[in-house]
């Protein structure tokens, strides 16, 4: 019965509304439905154009960090002791790495929990190629994971072209891991003999930032590198910010999928580094450091078995730079580098001779009779002796003030009444222990003026060097035995926290609980030297731009501490003690020195250091300066273990001045800025 | 007969309709070069064929249609009705049948069908049945198809069903408190599905279509990872074509996949991104001169069936127009309504095309004297 509609029939009743009307209405609807549309999308796209789409945009967008040149670091003369080479750094691509994996607690037995795991297969994998141990790729990617997330993540290991070529042939097998181009340290100087000794302790390295980095006020933290390296000790440290540069950027567009779409682009240039110009010259570096090598040779030839270790510095003691600073032991700075050959010796905690301690500024040691110039300066400056002042050098000593009436012995056969310059040509102790013991009436009466002078000169505090990790070294003083912990806990701490005659009178032969750096010293010596200013020890002359041109902020050199006026009389009365002690029939290396031209001006020490296994040991030093056509240059020595000071330390001293004033190379030919 | 045909066409809006088609497909073959499969070359033959269709059945004179209504009604029941039993289910929705190798879509055929029956039917019980009753034989004309729609799940058209019966209903000249009373019914309607029956445990809708349709409601809260995606995507897609749009090449949004649906419900996203507010612009002017074309038909229609069926043609074309670029652009419920002539699919382009094609039969045969014109006193505005 439907299959058939009805007929069309007339139709009546026409409608309430005429049709065109409604027509019409439906039509305003229409309108008004339409231009509510029209209004919306001119707010979306007029209005605030882009403001739905700029964070959309942005994620598409993946940046990655084209790492900066560090800046190198070249001697006073312009030698490159510290480049940077290209490398390939290993990246993992944590947008396409399988999410979610976990390989803590893993390690090289658990193959099958690692198989198990597609994440911690490929990381096997990678491992496995680079040579390095699979937890320390799994530490190095997870600890970077949170802060990188979506981001390619560059670990801290640098792969070899064919490593490279083995891996991207088998992309299958190391999905996620891709290569970026990189730079780790060079050391181009190593491979020229000439100058091939560079101080790794002084120059420092670069590693991995650290807690203790981003802790540390000092450290700039502009422009921090990505890929999370900034220096971490010696000038690399100190100066970072300067050779840090800035790293670049890319950009690359992904798609949803996080695949990349077209070619990357340069967003910011990478900028290097500026040039660090040290005041070291790295010849005499050369010579310091082969110098400690034969002073030790000597001391073994002269039965001193237990000399293992040693310093030079060799500072212009005008301005306090550093022209050379040695250590011995010392290791290649490229134990830092990638495949860091060698570093587990070196880092090693018991590695007796600590080759990580630099012992020119690091290290501290009794400085023995080289210390009698300061203990001079500190009598004369207190009124304890002036001009024509004398004393009597006996065999022995026994201070009144001594109720244990303890007998302190000169080193040698010796009675006669002597001045000031007779006592250091001689090095007579006796002299001095009654100096020492007169500061011990000084400090009856309450006064420290000792240690004040031995502090003015530079000594119970790290020098203002530009190196991290300069050795405080120790004035003793009452209140520093009062309060030493081995005393204070010691078995007796009411008889050992006294301040006794006999501290006052060891330290004035420079033994005692004194303990020097070389570098110390040297600035001591560098105040005698020139008239009583204490210089500022710094081994950065100047920061250029890696084209060489000076950079803004770039003259780094330091003001002098203090000066401390120090009286003419004084310092000829101890430079004539010093003469005779390098030229005098009866001077402690006056066969060393004593044909030696330029004059030379020194002093030898030999510090007791009795250890269980060596109780005749003693530290040899060699403290001194000498001066032509207005280049001065001091010059410390130091042998640990290395029994007489005129025997194994005077000859390192004069390599250096010899290879300073005599060698055909000219030494002085770079301007020393800091002047 | 022929010369009359072409004569009496309505040639504007031929022309804006194959504009909006080929402004489409340029779109399409654009945002769809990075997907696979050849989704330009598939709406290339759907347009095709849908333009012949189109002019096809624009020769048809419009009595004939009246006449099958009755076995159309029951054929829409029977196929809507066959998808929910034995559908093809894409996306979790079972729209879809598949029949000589080819998938239809019944909902969107069926639109254009129960418009023709419904005009068919309320042309044919003018003046015999009573203005309460006819709306609401109307409403159940209208709701058994549409109840069976909205099971598989189609929300979308659903509603575009309830909204071609508001607009005929408006046009044939219901009264007007049928109209509150059937907007009161929806408004209580709205809140069983979406508050009362969600709180006593009875789920008519599932829960991310809940989520989806709301969504508009606070863009602010719009969850990247969750139902929110897509309009974010969308709204981050417009915005950033800007006034002059980005350019086929600059259009990251879509051609870098973030724009879901870039080339179905979300294609005039794509517009906005590509060709920023004046393409947008520009197609809305399109879409509202097929709209003043298709009201021209009402009135120049000289029968209620005629008049009924533009009146329906457009309201179905008004409403998917309106929806779907307002869900785009954060305006109106995410539903899976595509936009007439521009979105990719076959069924319901070709249904667009043969409703173009039924509203140019009815402007060609409105003079001709079988179809007797319903008010002869009908001032014309």
């Amino acid at each position: 019965m439907f299959l058939e509609s009805p007929p069309p029939r007339a139709e009546p009743a026409p409608d309430p509304l005429p049709l065109a009307i409604r027509a019409a209405a439906l039509g305003i609807i229409a309108g008004v439905l339409l231009v509510i549309l029209l209004f919306r999308l001119w707010a979306l796209q007029v209005l605030h154009a882009g403001q739905y789409s700029a964070a959309a945009v942005q994620s598409q967008v993946r940046t990655s960090v084209v790492p900066a040149r560090r800046g190198d670091i070249v001697d006073r003369h312009g030698n490159v002791l510290v480049s940077s080479r290209t490398a390939i750094a290993v990246q993992v691509n944590s947008a396409t790495f399988p999410a979610g994996t976990n390989c803590d607690g893993l390690n090289r037995h658990d193959r099958t929990t690692v198989m198990e795991r597609p994440g911690c297969l490929i990381l096997w994998r990678l491992a496995t190629v680079i040579k390095v141990p699979f937890p320390r790729v799994w530490k190095e990617y997870s600890s970077r994971y949170s802060a990188n997330q979506g981001y390619p993540i560059t670990l801290p290991f640098t792969v070899t072209r064919p490593q490279v070529a083995y891996m991207l042939e088998r992309h299958d097998r190391f999905p996620s891991i891709q290569f970026q181009r990189t730079f780790v340290r060079d050391y181009p100087a190593l491979d020229v003999p000439a100058i091939g000794a560079i101080n790794p302790n002084l120059i420092g390295h670069v590693g991995p930032i650290t807690k203790d980095n981003l802790n540390d006020p000092a450290f700039r933290g502009e422009n921090l590198p990505q890929t999370g390296t900034a220096g971490q000790t010696g000038v690399e440290k100190s100066y970072d910010g300067w050779l840090r540069g800035s790293d670049g950027e890319t950009a690359q567009m992904f798609d949803a999928s996080g695949q990349p779409v077209r070619s990357p682009y340069l967003v910011r240039e990478p900028v290097t580094g500026s040039t660090v110009r040290l005041t070291l010259d790295a010849r005499l570096q050369k010579v310091a450091q082969d110098a400690i090598s034969r002073g030790i040779q000597i001391a073994h030839a002269d039965r001193q078995y237990y000399a293992d270790s040693g310093a030079v510095v060799a500072m212009n003691p005008q301005t306090g730079a550093i022209y050379a600073m040695a250590s011995y032991p010392t290791y290649k700075p490229t134990v830092w580098v990638p495949p860091y050959d060698g570093q587990k010796r070196i880092v090693d905690p018991n590695n007796k001779l600590t080759p990580q301690v630099d012992k020119a500024y690091a290290g501290a040691y009794p400085p023995g009779s080289t210390f009698k110039p300061i203990t001079a300066v500190a009598a004369w400056m207190s009124g304890l002796i002036g001009p024509g002042s004398t004393r009597p050098c006996t065999t022995s000593f026994q201070s009144p003030n001594d109720f244990s009436h303890h007998k302190f012995f000169n080193w040698g056969p010796e009675n006669s009444i002597i001045g000031l310059s007779k006592a250091l040509e001689i090095s007579c102790d006796t002299f001095f222990y009654r100096l020492g013991d007169q500061f011990y009436d000084r400090y009856q009466a309450g006064s420290n003026v000792f240690q004040e002078w031995i502090r003015k000169l530079g000594f119970g505090g790290a020098p203002p060097v530009d190196v991290p990790g300069a050795e405080d070294g120790v004035v003793p003083d009452p209140h520093w035995k009062a309060h030493y912990p081995p005393f204070v806990n010691g078995p007796n701490p009411s008889i050992d926290t006294i301040w006794e005659p006999g501290d006052d009178i060891q330290m004035a032969i420079g033994q005692g609980y004194l303990l020097v750096s070389p570098l110390q010293q040297a600035v001591a010596y560098s105040a005698i030297e020139n008239g009583g200013t204490v210089v500022t020890p710094h081994v950065v002359q100047a920061i250029t731009g890696p084209d060489g041109s000076p950079a803004p902020g770039g003259n780094v050199a330091p003001k002098p501490q203090r000066d401390l006026h120090l009286p003419v009389t004084l310092l000829d009365e101890i430079k004539a003690g010093l003469y005779g002690a390098t030229h005098a029939s009866d001077g402690t290396s006056t066969t060393t020195f004593g044909s030696f031209q330029p004059t030379v001006y020194g002093k030898t020490g030999t510090a007791e250091v009795p250890t269980l296994l060596c109780p005749d040991c003693s530290d040899a030093w060699w403290a001194g300066w000498a001066e032509q056509n207005g280049r001065p240059l001091v010059v410390v020595a130091m042998i640990h273990n290395g029994g007489h000071g005129g025997v194994s330390a005077a000859p390192v001293a004069a390599e250096m001045f010899s290879a300073f004033f005599h060698s055909r190379y000219q030494f002085h030919s770079g301007q020393d800025q800091s002047r | 007969m022929i010369r009359y045909y072409l004569k009496h066409l309505d040639y504007l809006m031929l022309a804006t309709v194959l504009s909006i088609s080929a402004f489409g497909l340029w779109i399409m073959k654009n945002a769809t070069r990075n997907d696979p499969g050849n989704m330009y070359g598939h709406q290339l033959v759907y347009v095709g064929l849908g333009v012949v269709a189109m002019l096809l059945v624009a020769a048809i004179p419009p009595a004939w249609m009246r006449r099958v209504h009755w076995p159309v009604y029951f054929f829409v029941l029977a196929s809507v009705a066959l998808v929910l039993a034995a559908g093809h289910s894409v996306n979790g929705a079972a729209r879809w049948i598949t029949f000589a190798g080819f998938q239809f879509q019944p909902s969107e055929f069926s639109k254009l069908l129960l418009i023709v029956g419904l005009a068919a039917l309320l042309s044919s019980r003018r003046g015999i049945t009573s203005p309460a009753r006819l709306t609401l034989l109307s409403l159940a004309y209208i709701g058994l198809p549409a109840i069976l729609v909205f099971r598989e799940p189609d929300f979308g058209t659903a509603l575009v069903l309830a909204a071609m019966l508001m607009g005929m209903l408006f046009v044939y000249g219901a009264p007007w408190r049928h109209f509150v009373w059937m907007i009161l019914a929806g408004g209580v309607a709205l809140a069983l599905i979406f508050s009362i029956l969600p709180g006593a445990g009875i789920h008519v809708l599932q829960s991310y279509q809940v989520n989806r349709l709301t969504a508009f409601l606070h863009p602010e809260k719009l969850d990247p990872q969750q139902n929110g995606y897509n309009l974010q995507a969308s709204l981050a897609a417009v915005s950033h074509g800007g006034v002059g749009g980005t350019g086929v090449k600059n259009a990251t949004q879509t051609l870098f996949g973030y724009l879901p649906e870039h080339a179905t419900d979300f294609v005039f996203a794509v517009v906005g991104e590509e060709r920023g507010f004046v393409g947008a612009a520009w197609l809305i002017a399109l879409y509202a001169l097929l709209l003043w074309r298709g009201l021209k038909v009402i009135t120049k229609s000289r029968s209620t069936f005629g008049s009924l069926v533009a009146a329906g043609v457009v309201s179905m074309l008004l409403f998917q127009i309106t929806i779907n670029i307002g869900m785009t652009i954060g305006l109106a419920p995410i539903t899976g309504i595509p936009l007439p002539f521009m979105s990719f699919g076959g069924s319901h382009t070709l249904t667009n095309l043969l409703a173009i094609g039924v509203l140019q039969s009815i402007h060609v045969h409105a003079q001709t004297a079988d179809e007797p014109r319903v008010v002869t006193q009908l001032a014309v505005a």
